[in-house]
C-alpha cells in the first residue's frame, strides 16, 4: 500500500506537470492559452481589454502607433536599417526631443501631434509621453519608439529618445489606436527584460499597460497585445 | 555588465531560472489564469529593489518566492501566511478494496486543503512547488527545525485523513 509521502510524491508531480506545461504555453504562446481549472474559486479577473479591443477591430483599419520602449546597449549612433525608403538616418541620443525617423515608401505616414495627457490617460506610473522619456533619460530605458501602423503593417517608425541599432518593417496586428508598451527594464539586461514578463513593467505595476489613445482605455487585458507586441518585436530587435 | 543577457549565477540570470518555480507557487496563491500576472508583478519588484537583496539572508529564489507572496497579500489585503490551494487533479490511487483505480486525487487535495494554513504552506511548498527545506524556511520565516517538524505533524495528519481509506502505511 502506498505511503502518505508516495502519494503526496505522486499527486505533486503531476500537479507540476500541469502547471509547468500552463506556464510553458504561456510564456511562448503568441496569445493566451484558455485557462485550465482555476486553482481555487478565485473570483477572477475577465480580460475588459475583449470588449473594447474587438469592437475597435471590427471598426476598420486605422493609422495606429505603438510607442515602445526598447532596450539597446549600443552607445554609439546607428544608422537604422529598413526596407523600403530611408528619408533619415541619424538616431540621436536625446531623451527629449531628438528622433529619427525611416518611413516605408508605399506607406501613408499617419501624421498626429504627440499625444496629450487626457489622450494618452492612466498607464500606471506613465501618465504621458513626458513619462516614457523620463524613463529613457534616467536609464530605466533606453529607448523609446514609436511605430506606425496601418491596418497590420507598420509603416514607418520613429526614434523618439534613446538608441535602437536596428528595426525591421514587422507585421503587427493590432487594433486602431495608440498603445504604450514599455519592455524594457535596463539598459543593461536586454535579454533579461525579454526574459520574462515582469520586466515589461518597469515604472510600476501597469506600466504595460495598453492604452488607447483614440478610443476607450484598454486596462490590463493589454497584457496580451503587449506580449504580441513584445514577442515580434523580440526578433527584430537587435543589441548589442 | 554587457548586455550579453543573463548569464547564469548572475542575479539576472537566477531571476529568469526561479520563474518557473515561482509561477508553480502564484498558482497556489491565486489561480493558473492569475498567477501569470502575479509573477509579472513580483519579478518587476525583485528587479527594482535588487539593491536589497542580502546573499547572507538567503538564495535569489527564497528572496523572490517572499516578494510573490508579498505581492499576493497586498492584492488581496491579507496580513497572514500565504494561503494557499490545490486543484482537484485527476490521480488515480488503487483502492485497498478491489485494487481498481479511482480518482482519488479529489481526496488527496481535499485533505491537503484541509491541513491548518501552516502546514498546508510547509506541505505545498516543500512538495508541490518543490523547494528545497531551507527555502521553505525562508519564505515561511522560520528555522529549518521548525519547517521538518511542521512538515511531520502534516503528514501525520493527512495520514489520519486518509488512511482509513487507503489504507496508508
Amino acid at each position: 500500500m502506498p505511503s502518505i509521502d508516495e502519494l503526496l510524491s505522486e499527486h505533486a508531480r503531476r500537479w507540476r506537470e500541469h502547471v509547468d506545461a500552463h506556464a510553458r504555453l504561456d510564456a511562448n504562446s503568441m496569445t493566451r492559452t484558455p485557462s485550465a481549472p482555476t486553482l481555487h474559486a478565485a473570483t477572477g479577473r475577465r480580460r475588459r481589454w475583449l470588449a473594447i479591443v474587438v469592437p475597435m477591430l471590427c471598426a476598420g483599419a486605422a493609422v495606429a502607433a505603438i510607442l515602445v520602449v526598447i532596450h539597446s546597449h549600443n552607445e554609439d549612433p546607428h544608422t537604422l536599417a529598413a526596407p523600403g525608403t530611408v528619408t533619415s538616418a541619424s538616431n540621436q541620443s536625446n531623451p527629449t526631443s531628438g528622433h529619427a525617423t525611416r518611413t516605408a515608401s508605399d506607406g501613408p505616414d499617419a501624421p498626429g501631434p504627440s499625444p496629450t495627457a487626457q489622450a494618452w490617460g492612466s498607464c500606471g506610473n506613465i501618465r504621458n509621453e513626458t513619462d516614457a522619456r523620463s524613463l529613457v533619460a534616467s536609464g530605466e530605458a533606453t529607448a523609446l519608439v514609436e511605430a506606425r501602423l496601418v491596418g497590420t503593417a507598420v509603416t514607418s517608425y520613429t526614434v523618439l529618445a534613446g538608441h535602437v541599432t536596428e528595426l525591421r518593417t514587422l507585421n503587427l496586428a493590432a487594433a486602431p489606436g495608440r498603445y504604450i508598451v514599455l519592455l524594457g527594464g535596463t539598459q543593461h539586461d536586454y535579454y533579461v527584460a525579454f526574459g520574462y514578463y515582469g520586466m515589461y513593467r518597469v515604472a510600476g505595476p501597469h506600466a504595460y499597460q495598453l492604452c488607447a489613445y483614440n478610443g476607450p482605455q484598454v486596462k490590463r487585458g493589454g497584457v496580451t497585445d503587449a506580449k504580441q507586441i513584445i514577442e515580434l518585436l523580440r526578433d527584430a530587435l537587435r543589441v548589442r | 555588465m554587457d548586455g550579453a543577457g543573463a548569464a547564469v549565477g548572475s542575479f539576472p540570470g537566477e531571476l529568469v531560472a526561479a520563474r518557473p518555480v515561482l509561477f508553480r507557487f502564484a498558482v497556489t496563491l491565486t489561480s493558473l489564469s492569475e498567477a501569470d500576472d502575479l509573477v509579472q508583478d513580483a519579478l518587476t519588484r525583485a528587479w527594482l529593489k535588487r539593491e536589497q537583496y542580502d546573499p547572507a539572508r538567503g538564495s535569489v529564489l527564497a528572496w523572490a518566492l517572499a516578494i510573490v507572496a508579498d505581492q499576493a497579500s497586498a492584492r488581496w489585503r491579507r496580513r497572514q501566511l500565504p494561503v494557499v490551494h490545490l486543484d482537484h487533479d485527476a490521480l488515480p490511487v488503487r483502492s485497498p478494496v478491489d485494487g481498481t483505480a479511482s480518482s482519488t486525487a479529489l481526496d488527496l487535495s481535499s485533505a491537503v486543503n484541509g491541513l491548518p494554513p501552516r502546514q498546508r504552506l510547509a506541505i505545498v511548498l516543500s512538495v508541490y512547488v518543490d523547494l528545497p527545506l531551507a527555502d521553505v524556511a525562508a519564505v515561511m520565516g522560520c528555522s529549518l527545525g521548525t519547517v521538518k517538524a511542521t512538515l511531520h505533524h502534516a503528514r501525520t495528519h493527512l495520514a489520519s485523513v486518509l488512511g482509513a481509506t487507503y489504507a496508508l502505511d
